[in-house]
């Protein structure tokens, strides 16, 4: 929101100047001289006529003379529109704090030079515009320390001896530092500026340099982020990755953990993110399950890596460092698989190494079905894959995961039991009805496809004729089913429905023909069992999201009831306490970083259960938005200024802290009520 | 010693306590500067003798009066037109205005009237005199002699500026009182209702008058150089206007200008000889444009 602020803001105090026309005008009413006149012959006929004009004449006088005595007080105020809201501090009146991010994370390379040497440079041109009697402080955020320097000129010379760093920030230490000099500062307000890249633990620093804001003085921030390539994280349309940050001239040691069909030489490489073009060791990684493996690779900004990565010390890099290359596993799409057969069967192989959207894989595992509804809440879908009989405590247990708007799907092969089938699962998941074993003499093909049907979005029609089945069930369908394929007779073979909240899929034939193309039926398979985690993932963004490996803040409502401790609950059942004090003070808890995906839980009162679930960023769009966002938040939070994307911070500076002169503006108008009012006084010969 | 210039500006004149010393100051200042005025040789004679002035033609010194008195007289010859001229003075309220620094348009016109009178009575012609106001009864009939000059200037001298009544519609109830045709002198501001004073003049154009009008205005009624916000105050009508003057002052002076075309032109349709005065003006510019009429009239 623009705002004017003044330069000379004692001339405000002239304000009152501008009623000086009015009182001489209501004075002047009530003195009119008196001017005997031979005749008012003549002039009597002229005010007859222009009685009315001179009256509006009158009030427009008044109106150019208030604004003319108004323009003139505003112009010896030197008034300012800038952009920056929440600006207080002007800057002829200001000691100037300059916190220069110097930490690790800020040796990144951008184009050439690192992200350090451009916040210097960018500090440097900041100091060009203070006046040259100003007061400056530096402080390099790794080792803050100091007093305030002196003149800009002093301060330059100062910021020519701050170099790059391996060091995390000294938030701590910056806080104390930045208080301490607010306390000293001369001036009775005080403009703070942060250069930095802002990577995760950017609300860290910043709330750690709130806390050295003092009632005593009046403080302006003003905060610069150096680059808008977030180091947080990076991604590829195949894999995952995020580091917390990089940005050190050298090499990283991989162990992967991560399953990939794409090789990672082909991914977008990472040398421009680290700024060498070391090249050691390159591995073609081809996915078929867990791979471990040790990787040297040059980094280049834009690559995406996934796994567990160490730090090979041999670069004489700290060993704290290490924090800094936490790679996290990718999540999975964990499918429960019901089926008679001991393993899984050898059919879904075909599944595994299938990407979805979003880089996740199709993690099948093998479950029991009498105790699988105990772990139903760790599966994304079930597959009831094949089954002669259903168990019976098997609807129950679909009950709770479809509640969930988890997904399911039922495969009737050729041993399928009609009566069970239909008794427990097909009629009560309003699915249809068996009737009969159907096939034999041949083959059988897939026809009339609903190929309106998302499903069916990938699915190559030429491939209709590959798929083949010798033996499937006739099915009458539910009314609520829908029909998305028919074989060639007319008999149902692929029916979706939705029940209890969550999707079904029901394929009347069996995979285990010989005939059965996974490719094909990947098509449509992969498709629905992503649309069954997406449907799932919505019903769980009813809790909150988080982002692995960033702090967690859950907010409380004013006077919302707690239980005490409050208890956080991880995936596999791990509970953390709470006290509730922790929270009565911030008025949030503060939940330290999870390194695993999937879904938490916070007890906050009996009954009251918040799900929170953690998951790595699946895009750069995802990441880039969310954490500058929640700083731009937390800047607005205490009306700070936040200037960031654009090539240019200078302008952006030189606008927010100097603003656009008005005086011009208000010259020009001055000129124009001046000529005004000389016209309507008729001071012009006509 | 007052200059010939001092004696014909209306604020030293008026300074002077009796009106016929006025008059004759004015007059005898009006001669005295004559020589060096264009208007010099033009013909008029007079009747008796008066003081030689210093570079005219010394032909008509009387060296029969300088033998006697010693003193440079020059023989004037006698007018034998018998010329009845009327003084006619508006005394309406508006005559009353002065602004500041100026003498009022009726002291202005006493004094133009008197230094008439006093002329034409030097010339041996007879002259009468009226006031146009409320006093309009007052008509004194033109005579040729100085007993009754001073009955002019005493009618003069008492005139004041009063009352509401128009000007213009007492201008034609005189003119059937006036007699055979003579010379009309009108001395006026006509600031009021144009109609009734042209009426009045075409009255005694039709009466077979000759008629010369003095136009009398205020310097400020025709600059109207005010600046300050008044409350103007109508000395006739006794009405009541406030607002500022330099808003209205181009319109205004245009609609006197426009005024004054109107009667000049209407006067001189009617061939009526105008002459417009302020009151700031020097009174020869009103002497010469009286002599000037007058010698036509001696020609006609």
């Amino acid at each position: 929101m623009p705002e004017i602020r003044f330069l000379q803001p004692a001339f405000l105090w002239f304000l009152p100047l501008v009623l000086v026309p009015l009182i001489i005008l209501l004075l002047l009413r009530r003195r009119y001289r008196e001017q005997p006149f031979g005749s008012l012959l003549l002039l009597r006929r002229i005010w007859e006529k222009r009685k009315r004009s001179l009256r509006i004449q009158e009030i427009l006088l008044l109106i150019l003379r208030v604004l003319i005595l108004l323009l003139i007080v505003l112009l010896f105020g030197r008034p300012l529109l800038n952009r920056g809201a929440g600006r207080t501090v002007s800057l002829s009146a200001a000691s100037h704090v300059i916190i220069l991010d110097d930490t690790f994370s800020m040796r990144l390379r951008n184009g050439g030079a690192t992200l350090f040497d451009q916040a210097k440079r960018e500090a440097s041109q900041l100091l060009s515009l203070f006046p040259p009697s100003s007061q400056c402080a530096i402080l390099a955020l790794s080792a803050p320390s100091g007093d305030w320097a002196g003149s800009p000129r002093e301060a330059q010379a100062k910021l020519q001896n701050i170099g790059p760093t391996f060091r995390t920030g000294a938030f701590t230490e910056a806080a104390a530092a930045l208080s301490n000099l607010i306390s000293q500062a001369r001036e009775p307000g005080v403009a703070v500026y942060l250069f930095s890249d802002f990577p995760a633990i950017a609300l860290d620093t910043l709330r750690h340099l709130r806390s050295a804001s003092t009632r005593k003085k009046q403080i302006d921030w003003t905060f610069v982020q150096v680059s808008s390539l977030s180091p947080v994280a990076i991604w590829t349309d195949t894999l995952s990755l995020v580091p917390r940050a990089t940005g050190v001239d050298g090499r990283l040691e991989l162990r992967m953990g991560v399953v990939s069909s794409v090789p990672l030489t082909q991914a977008p490489a990472l040398d421009a993110f680290i700024g060498t073009d070391h090249v050691a060791r390159r591995r073609m990684l081809l996915g078929h399950g867990p791979m471990q493996d040790t990787l040297i690779l040059p980094l280049r900004a834009g690559g995406v890596l996934s796994g567990k990565v160490a730090i090979d010390a041999s670069d004489d890099l700290p060993e704290d460092n290490a924090r800094y290359f936490n790679f996290f596993n990718p999540p999975s799409l964990r499918v429960a698989v019901l089926a008679d057969q001991e393993g899984l069967p050898t059919v879904l192989n075909a599944f595994r190494g299938s990407i979805l959207s979003g880089a996740q894989t199709i993690q099948f595992e093998r479950v029991d079905g009498e105790a699988w509804g105990a772990s139903a809440s760790r599966y994304d879908a079930v597959w009831i894959f094949e089954q002669a009989f259903p168990p019976a405590s098997l609807k129950d247990a679909l009950r709770s995961t479809l509640n969930q708007g988890k997904g399911v799907i039922i495969t009737l092969g050729s041993n399928a039991d009609a009566a069970a089938f239909n008794r427990l699962l097909l009629g009560p998941l309003g699915l249809g009805e068996m009737v009969q074993p159907r096939g034999g003499g041949g083959f059988h093909r897939i026809s009339r496809l609903k190929t309106q049907s998302p499903l069916f979005s990938g699915f190559p029609q030429r491939l209709r004729e590959e798929v083949l089945f010798e033996q499937y069930f006739s099915i009458n369908p539910a009314p609520q089913a829908s029909i998305l394929a028919e074989m060639d007779d007319g008999s149902p073979f692929l029916l979706e429905s939705r029940a209890w909240g969550g999707s079904l899929l029901l394929m009347a034939g069996s995979l285990r023909d010989e005939g059965a193309s996974n490719i094909a039926q990947s098509a449509f398979i992969v498709p629905f069992l992503h649309r069954c985690i997406e449907t799932s993932s919505n019903a769980l963004r009813q809790g909150m999201q988080c982002t692995i490996g960033d702090p967690i803040h859950i907010p409380f409502g004013k006077g919302q009831k707690l239980q005490d401790p409050l208890v956080w609950l991880d995936p596999k059942g791990n509970a953390v306490r709470f006290p509730v004090a922790s929270v009565a003070r911030s008025g949030e808890l503060r939940v330290p970083p999870v390194t695993e995906p999937g879904n938490y839980r916070l007890a906050r009162a009996p009954g009251d259960t918040l799900s929170v679930s953690a998951n790595i960023a699946k895009t750069e769009s995802d990441i880039r938005p969310a954490m500058p966002e929640q700083i731009r938040m937390f800047v607005a939070s205490f009306r700070g200024q936040w200037i960031s994307g654009s090539a240019d911070h200078f302008s952006a500076m030189n606008r927010i802290l100097r603003g656009w002169d008005l005086s011009l503006v208000i010259l020009i108008f001055l000129a124009l009520a001046l000529l005004a009012e000389s016209l309507l006084a008729g001071r012009f010969p006509s | 010693m007052p200059s010939s210039t001092d004696v014909l500006d209306p604020r030293f004149v008026s300074r002077l306590k009796s009106l016929d010393l006025k008059a004759k100051m004015i007059v005898e200042g009006y001669f005295a500067g004559l020589h060096r005025s264009p208007y010099h040789g033009f013909s008029v004679e007079f009747s008796q003798y008066r003081p030689y002035i210093p570079g005219e033609p010394v032909r008509h010194l009387d060296w029969k009066k300088f033998a006697r008195s010693d003193r440079y007289v020059v023989r004037e010859f006698e007018d034998d037109t018998n010329l009845k001229a009327h003084l006619l003075l508006d005394t309406s309220g508006s005559m009353g205005f002065a602004s500041k620094d100026a003498i009022s348009k009726l002291h202005y016109g006493v004094m133009l009237g008197a230094a008439l009178a006093y002329l034409l009575v030097q010339q041996r012609d007879a002259v009468g005199a009226s006031l146009l106001g409320p006093q309009r009864t007052m008509l004194i009939g033109p005579r040729t002699t100085k007993s009754h000059l001073l009955r002019v200037l005493a009618l003069l001298q008492n005139a004041e500026a009063s009352g509401r009544e128009p000007a213009g519609a007492a201008l034609s109830a005189i003119a059937d009182k006036l007699g055979k045709k003579g010379l009309v002198i009108v001395l006026s501001d006509f600031l009021e209702n144009l109609d009734a004073f042209l009426q009045g003049l075409r009255h005694l154009r039709y009466l077979e008058h000759d008629v010369i009008v003095f136009h009398l205005l205020d310097p400020l009624e025709t600059q109207f150089d005010l600046t300050r916000s008044s409350t103007f105050h109508d000395l006739e009508t006794g009405e009541r206007i406030a607002f500022d003057p330099a808003r209205i002052r181009t319109e205004y002076l245009r609609a006197m200008a426009a005024h004054g075309e109107t009667l000049q032109s209407e006067c001189r349709k009617m061939r009526v000889d105008f002459c417009p005065l302020t009151t700031d003006s020097s009174f020869d510019k009103a002497l010469t444009a009286f002599l000037q009429k007058r010698a036509k009239l001696r020609y006609a």
